[in-house]
């Protein structure tokens, strides 16, 4: 079963990167990096994802099959409204204070604002996108009726999916035009976090 | 009188002598008179044949007054706002005849009949990459629009014209070309150093593919594209759709009249447009490029104010700089800015290659008798500068930007002289 899981990560990580790339990409080209720096957001990045899993893995092993009356469509799609209007603020927040950072509420922000931290609650959001591969495997776990279980199926999900985000790793590398990528990525935050909240988030709930 | 004179007045930097003018001209016309003229001869409609020849005239007659004065930036403009003008009522007419209604409908959508757009190119190539479905409604073939045709023409023009197509093949850009050149001189000021104003098309790009991305779905079509306005708008159902019909209604008038008007730079295509910034990307692939001759350039920052997409700055100029900002769209304002004919059309690839081989020719021929020498000169002058980067560059995208007019420009045209006859736009 774990082995599954493994394999299950590895074959849908492609739809894993749809559901994260718009996240991760922006945000995290969006902050001056060196490799030290690149390296602990990116590992941040990773163990919020991999707590999401966790606690899905966990909470859905535990509640076994009485889950599966819940997991209709319409809960997936209010869950799924209400990741994106909380990520679509956070994206706000953090577009705002890059390319505001002269008014009072940017100012305020950045006060507790630490890239670090940040990395690790959108890792957290991430991991629980509820991407398509992301109900295959709770649909698989929920079967099982057990907490443990639950965790280390997700784990090896995670390990699979993981695979994909490997680049993440790199953009410290980027030398050549890295001002600009910069400039880039952080109007892209303000405009992606308009879209989510907005337009994935509100919008699809009206 | 001074009219045409106005109208025929010769840039000394960039004419071509009359022999090349004729030369490319003849070509141009048989090139016109294959996509515009062929089909409406055999057409035992007059109005139809009426509609070949005005396009067959106008087209030929442009192109021959681009290369003869050399004022290129205004008799490109002349073309490409053409090309915008003609191309909604052919569109809108032909949406009325095929649906009965401006608007596609869920059922429309799902049939694929939508017609495939340039600008969504960037769109649908990571979710393609991905799930291997094209997530734009139109048709793989069978119609001028469909995702093959067009994806054909955009990849010939993109390895000719690269960046150039926003200035000479897309028909949605004339909008606010034209109307950045409406005023002499702008209302409102916009700093040519801002990099936020000038990347922020490359931040579009970025969105809209990451949008696109996570939904599977086209959403700058959906929610942002300011062209739906003039072409198939969102029926106004539901909320929902109220609030992208007003999108589309402010970012119509507010990129494509307001700005461009008021600051004289082209809103719309610098900083919205995701295809114009990929274009930015890919002109890496084209065999043209716009350069600087730094011994030429005087540094007097003329050219820096004109350029509508902020490809020029200081720090371009100042910095001795070969090259403009890649969100130059070659569209030739810069050159007639220029008092030092600085600034020109150049081949991507072959710069490495100094010595110019007419020259060479030329010196050889001192010993000749002077009539010999002055035939053979001609001949090599005029071999010259029909090679010369300035020549292909226009040929090749003025026709390529024909060849795009081609699918509906001659059906407004007809459309419109039926209109005046039989008091009818629509042909059916």
């Amino acid at each position: 079963m774990i082995f599954e899981a493994l394999l299950l990560g590895l074959s849908s990580g492609t739809y894993c990167i749809i559901g994260c790339a718009p996240i991760a990409i922006p945000v995290f080209f969006s902050e001056s990096m060196n490799r030290k720096k690149n390296l602990i957001s990116g590992l941040l990045f990773f163990a919020g994802r991999l707590a999401g899993y966790l606690i899905f893995g966990a909470v859905m092993g535990a509640l076994g099959a009485f889950t599966a009356s819940y997991l209709d469509p319409a809960l997936k799609r209010t869950l799924s409204n209400y990741a994106y209007i909380i990520v679509g603020l956070l994206l706000i927040a953090s577009g705002l204070m890059y390319n505001f950072p002269r008014l009072k509420f940017c100012t305020k922000i950045k006060k507790i604002y630490k890239f670090e931290a940040w990395a690790l609650i959108y890792g957290l959001l991430t991991g629980l996108s509820f991407c398509p591969p992301f109900f295959a495997a709770a649909a698989r776990v929920y079967g099982g009726a057990d907490s443990i279980n639950g965790i280390l199926y997700f784990l090896a999900f995670f390990l699979g999916t993981s695979l994909y985000f490997l680049p993440l790793f790199g953009i410290h590398l980027i030398k050549k035009h890295a001002q600009n990528f910069m400039l880039i990525a952080r109007i892209v935050v303000l405009l992606m976090g308009v879209y989510f909240f907005l337009f994935l988030g509100i919008f699809n709930a009206l | 009188m001074q009219a045409l004179s106005n109208l025929l007045k010769r840039d000394p930097r960039t004419k071509l002598s009359i022999t090349s003018t004729v030369i490319l001209t003849v070509l141009m016309a048989l090139n016109v008179h294959f996509f515009h003229l062929g089909s409406s001869l055999q057409d035992k409609d007059i109005i139809s044949t009426i509609a070949g020849w005005i396009m067959f005239l106008f087209l030929v007659t442009v192109f021959f007054l681009l290369l003869y004065t050399g004022n290129i930036s205004k008799y490109r403009r002349i073309f490409f706002v053409a090309s915008a003008l003609l191309f909604f009522p052919a569109f809108i007419a032909g949406m009325y005849e095929t649906f009965g209604h401006m608007y596609l409908t869920e059922e429309n959508l799902i049939e694929n009949t939508a017609s495939y757009c340039h600008i969504v190119t960037p769109m649908v190539i990571l979710p393609y990459v991905f799930t291997k479905t094209i997530i734009f409604p139109a048709r793989i073939f069978s119609s001028a629009a469909s995702i093959y045709g067009m994806l054909i023409i955009w990849l010939l023009a993109t390895l000719v014209s690269g960046k150039g197509f926003c200035s000479w093949i897309c028909f949605y850009g004339g909008w606010d070309d034209g109307i950045s050149g409406i005023r002499k001189k702008p209302l409102l000021k916009i700093d040519p150093e801002n990099k936020k104003i000038r990347y922020f098309g490359f931040a579009m790009l970025a969105f809209v593919v990451l949008a696109s991305l996570i939904t599977l779905t086209v959403m700058y079509c959906e929610w942002l594209c300011p062209f739906k306005l003039i072409t198939e708008y969102t029926q106004v159902i539901n909320l929902k759709s109220f609030i992208a019909f007003a999108i589309f209604v402010l970012t119509f008038f507010g990129l494509v009249v307001v700005l461009p008007l008021i600051t004289k730079k082209r809103f719309q295509c610098l900083t919205f447009c995701p295809f114009g910034a990929f274009q930015s990307l890919l002109d890496k692939l084209s065999l043209y490029r716009v350069r600087i001759d730094t011994e030429k350039c005087t540094q007097c920052l003329r050219c820096i104010s004109v350029c509508p997409t902020l490809a020029l700055s200081k720090e371009i100029i100042l910095g001795k700089k070969t090259k403009p900002h890649i969100t130059c769209t070659k569209c030739g304002e810069c050159f007639k800015a220029c008092s030092q004919g600085a600034i020109g059309y150049a081949f991507a690839h072959f710069e490495k290659y100094k010595k110019n081989p007419f020259e060479k020719i030329i010196s050889k021929l001192e010993n000749h008798p002077t009539l010999i020498k002055k035939i053979v000169k001609k001949i090599v002058f005029t071999v010259k500068e029909l090679l010369s980067p300035q020549s292909l560059f226009i040929f090749s995208s003025y026709t390529l930007g024909m060849i795009i007019m081609s699918a509906f420009a001659r059906s407004t045209v007809h459309r419109t002289i039926n209109l005046i006859v039989n008091g009818s736009f629509l042909f059916q």
